[in-house]
């Protein structure tokens, strides 16, 4: 199977990101059948355009975000493009709290983990002015237990 | 969203009518859960039967769900949750504090221990 792309674009609401989910799966269950890396991957995606929305948009809503979905054999690549400040800086995040005291579980910061935990690489460019975040996941390994 | 309620002596199931609880509705949910909560009920089995997708913000709902319940000397235990959902407490570890039955009838057995306690 040669790559295939498809490119479309979402306003910068939150109403919007169930609708994206969903096109999302629609759009990787041509290559993947787990159901458990199908969710995960819809689950970064959303993920990273609500913090598109949140955190370079600043909740404006009417901006555009541009996504680009390429599906190979042995990968899925998305491409999440907006152009804001670049203040958007998908830092690794890890989950500290003690399982056995409730108070210290977080509430915030499960987006960011959930990209940097799912996809085997994040990074970002600049492109003049236009910010993209790009991530990969590949599709070759028998351990999907890593979903 | 919607919420379908009904009790079972004390303990009170609640089941989301939505296929999904993300950024979108989150806050609602919390809301119309801790007006629930407020009301009294604090043993509460979560039914996620027809829930198909939680995001992060679906997540920190069901958190803070969990921590009022808790300041109320009360629990929270889930039913009927699908793979991909038990995946996602599973990487975030969730899996060692959420309480989650297969279905209604073992939630509510799971439930009624915690009030004899």
């Amino acid at each position: 199977m040669s790559p295939k792309s498809i490119k479309f674009t979402v306003k910068s609401e939150i109403d919007h990101l169930t609708l994206l989910w969903k096109a999302v799966q629609a759009i990787c269950i041509t290559v993947v059948k787990d159901e458990i890396l199908l969710y995960n991957l819809g689950l970064c995606l959303t993920e990273a355009v609500m913090n598109v929305i949140n955190h370079v948009y600043k909740n404006k809503p009417g901006k555009i975000i541009e996504i680009i979905i390429t599906l190979s054999e042995n990968k899925i690549v998305f491409r999440i493009i907006d152009t804001g400040n670049g203040g958007h800086v998908p830092q690794p995040k890890t989950l500290d709290y003690n399982p056995k005291d409730i108070a210290t579980l977080p509430e915030k910061g499960f987006g960011l983990f959930f990209i940097h935990r799912i996809m085997d690489e994040v990074t970002q460019n600049i492109r003049g002015d236009k910010h993209v975040l790009l991530m990969k996941k590949h599709l070759n390994r028998k351990n999907e237990i890593n979903k | 969203m919607e919420l379908e309620t009904r009790k079972a002596g004390q303990v009170i199931i609640v089941k989301p009518l939505s296929d999904n609880i993300n950024a979108s509705i989150s806050t609602e949910f919390k809301s119309k859960m801790v007006d629930l909560i407020n009301q009294g009920n604090s043993f509460v089995l979560l039914n996620l039967v027809q829930v198909d997708f939680i995001d992060s913000m679906g997540l920190g709902a069901v958190i803070s769900i969990l921590k009022t319940l808790e300041l109320s000397q009360g629990k929270l235990v889930f039913c009927e949750v699908k793979p991909p959902i038990i995946n996602l407490f599973k990487i975030t570890r969730l899996t060692q504090v959420f309480k989650i039955a297969k279905n209604e009838k073992d939630g509510i057995d799971l439930l009624s221990k915690e009030i004899k306690k």
